[in-house]
């Protein structure tokens, strides 16, 4: 990250200007995922500078509900999360990551690894959220645990970020009280930095604000001048980021609770209200699948019919399944309502004892594809409501 | 940090010595087929895996001085249990490790050393008795280890058991229950009612250094009764046992409330468990 004294390159482009990052980061070799629209939602695909990103949408967001909205400007960014965070990108949802071969019970076992993913990516539209996101997936599974692990840390370590800050929030939205947006304001290990800002007209092309914020965001920013025609930074452009920070700051409705959060998950650990939340939960697992910074996995050997082949696979799971927690014959965590807890309480709790921060970071993604639309804000509001009355 | 290699990648052992010690629990020893076998504290434990089953993870329960293989017990309690109990002399398996945060033995140093075990708990303490026993530079000035099991025929170790009272140790053995067939010399009833008699005998300061593995409930009642006895929760050792899947810190499966147990265990200390055990269902 630069310092503010020796701000990088920084410039206002038009929609060219987007299309001319998309292509340099093709060429200096990097598979590059941006937004898409896809069976009615935002989903998060291979772009390239030829493939026009979706104009004019936003999306309509309550518990349990998500709508696509065509808004008829000409935006690119007026949409706040789709369901899909970036997580998949770089903790892939099942990969193998070993075979194993034994010719015979007393033969020796001999172990391949796998190469390393042939590309770099460029995650490009994250929103400061989904930046905190990587962050915190960033301590939890490079930084925390006695060995880096090597799946996520060699997608990771190479991957250029492109953020852009966010102006329309969504309902379900909470990422003030995170402390994760809607700005990034400079801060992060981001490489680009975005702000879209609408024109007067809404038929007018917006104006992108690009700023870089890493040594390769530089030069690739330079690369991109080179070809498109860009514009100085003139005091409207400040003005006008700042308004939207600001704007799009008091939109967000929804607050983490504020005090003992952590404190009030592990005292209210038999509060009624945990069944009562069960009796609605249908431990699906949705919540923990559109989490950006879930990471939990199961190890599975996959074998052949002789057994002489191994292949092994980390795959996604979620804390509710009820084989998650087994222990000897039976799940530690039998009912839903355990499960809900452990969920809750690893996510705004215990997190803080494992890995020094919140593991939310309020992208509201698990409040909006629940598919009976509970509320995680109001969940946790309760909670804490619920031990204080006590 | 140590390299991925030795976190994540297998390693073939050769089995190269195996004793039944009851009807479900088994020993093995095992060798690794190249290079050296690695050094391990008490309490650690390694991943053991069988060719197209999966993994399991078991506490080394061979002396840390025996540098000619390691041992692991384990009781046959699913798929992969069930095939390590199968493979024979000559057999080859995988093995990961070893990890976790080891019993803090210096604690015993001077001290009233007690180690309780339930059933097969006594498995990740015999390490830590065979080191205590040895004439190493740490000497708790007396040794007590009381084991309970479910009948006569659950104790394991019972050679090594008789040996231990020849080095100085000081050992209980109790059962839940016998039948009449028995010839049982020793108590009845739960490991915990050893405790108060042999820690309450000393009339002096209670100078308890406490290592305590085995079932949840066993471990939170023996916890009890150590308190009771005066004995101060930062000198109680557990080692816990959760789903453990990676024993690398990331697959999240080991979660005990704030606690990762591969990464923060599997020993914690009475201080740092709490009342976690007791939480219904963590």
């Amino acid at each position: 990250m630069r310092s503010s004294s020796d701000p990088g390159p920084r410039f206002v482009v038009g929609p060219a200007g987007l299309t001319g990052i998309i292509d340099e980061l093709d060429r200096a070799g990097y598979d590059v995922w941006g937004p898409a629209v896809r069976d009615g939602v935002i989903v998060t695909r291979r772009v390239n500078g030829a493939d026009p990103l979706p104009i004019g949408y936003t999306v309509d967001q309550s518990p349990g509900s998500s709508r696509l909205v065509q808004t008829g400007d000409r935006s690119r960014f007026g949409w706040a999360v789709g369901p899909q965070p970036w997580k998949p990108l770089l903790h892939p949802p099942s990969i193998a990551t070993m075979h194993l071969a034994q010719a015979g019970r007393d033969q020796s076992v001999t172990v391949s690894l796998p190469g390393r993913p042939p590309r770099r990516l460029a995650l490009f539209g994250m929103r400061p959220c989904d930046l905190a996101a990587l962050d915190t997936l960033d301590h939890a599974l490079l930084d925390a645990p006695p060995t880096a692990e090597p799946t996520y840390q060699a997608r990771r370590c190479d991957a250029f970020l492109v953020v852009v800050n966010c102006g329309v929030p969504a309902s379900a939205c909470a990422c003030v009280s995170f402390g994760t947006g809607p700005h990034v304001d400079s801060r992060g290990s981001h490489d680009l930095e975005i702000t879209e800002i609408v024109a007067t007209d809404p038929h007018d092309e917006p104006d992108y604000v690009v700023m870089a914020m890493s040594e390769r965001g530089a030069s690739l920013l330079a690369r991109v001048a080179d070809r498109a025609p860009t514009a100085d930074i003139d005091d409207a452009h400040v003005a006008a980021v700042a308004a939207q920070q600001a704007d799009a700051s008091a939109a967000i409705e929804r607050h983490v609770p504020a005090a003992r959060l952590p404190e009030a998950l592990a005292e209210g650990h038999d509060l009624e209200r945990w069944t009562e939340i069960a009796e609605r939960c249908v431990a699906c697992g949705n919540c923990t699948a559109v989490c950006p910074t879930c990471f939990c996995t199961t190890v599975n050997d996959v074998g052949d019919l002789l057994g002489t082949h191994v292949e092994r696979r980390r795959d996604w799971e979620s804390c509710f399944s009820l084989e998650f927690s087994r222990l000897g014959d039976r799940p530690v965590r039998s009912s839903v309502a355990a499960r809900y807890r452990q969920w809750m309480s690893h996510k705004l709790g215990t997190w803080h004892d494992q890995f020094g921060e919140s593991g939310c970071v309020g992208c509201g993604r698990c409040t909006t594809w629940c598919p009976v639309g509970i509320d995680f804000m109001k969940v946790a509001q309760g909670i804490v409501d619920d031990v204080e009355a006590q | 940090m140590t390299s991925a290699a030795l976190a994540d990648v297998p390693v073939p052992y050769r089995i190269v010595a195996r004793v039944e010690e009851t009807a479900d629990v088994v020993t093995i020893r095992v060798q690794p087929i190249a290079g050296e076998l690695p050094g391990f504290r008490p309490a650690q434990f390694s991943m053991i895996g069988v060719m197209g089953v999966g993994e399991v993870p078991i506490s080394i329960s061979s002396a840390c001085d025996d540098r000619t293989a390691h041992g692991y017990t384990l009781r046959r309690a699913g798929a992969v249990t069930d095939a390590l109990w199968e493979r024979r002399v000559g057999d080859v398996v995988t093995v990961r490790g070893p990890f976790g945060r080891p019993w803090n033995l210096q604690r015993a140093d001077g001290r009233h050393a007690v180690f309780v075990a339930g059933g097969i708990g006594i498995a990740p303490l015999r390490a830590a008795i065979d080191e205590l026993t040895s004439g190493t530079t740490i000497a708790p000035r007396r040794l007590s280890v009381l084991v309970g099991a479910a009948t006569p025929s659950d104790h394991l170790y019972g050679a090594w058991m008789n040996d231990l009272s020849e080095r100085g140790a000081e050992v209980l053995r109790a059962v839940d229950q016998t039948d009449e067939s028995d010839d049982w010399p020793h108590a009845v009833g739960f490991v915990t009612e050893l405790i108060a008699p042999v820690v309450a005998e000393w009339t002096g300061t209670v100078d308890v250094a406490a290592y305590v593995c085995g079932p949840d409930p066993m471990m939170t009642a023996t916890i009890e009764m150590l308190h009771r006895c005066r004995v101060a929760s930062n000198d109680i050792e557990v080692t816990l046992e959760r789903n453990m899947q990676c024993a690398n810190g990331w697959c999240g499966h080991c979660q005990l409330g704030p606690l990762l147990v591969c990464r923060d265990g599997p020993v914690a200390t009475a201080a740092e468990l709490g009342d976690l055990l007791e939480r219904s269902s963590l």
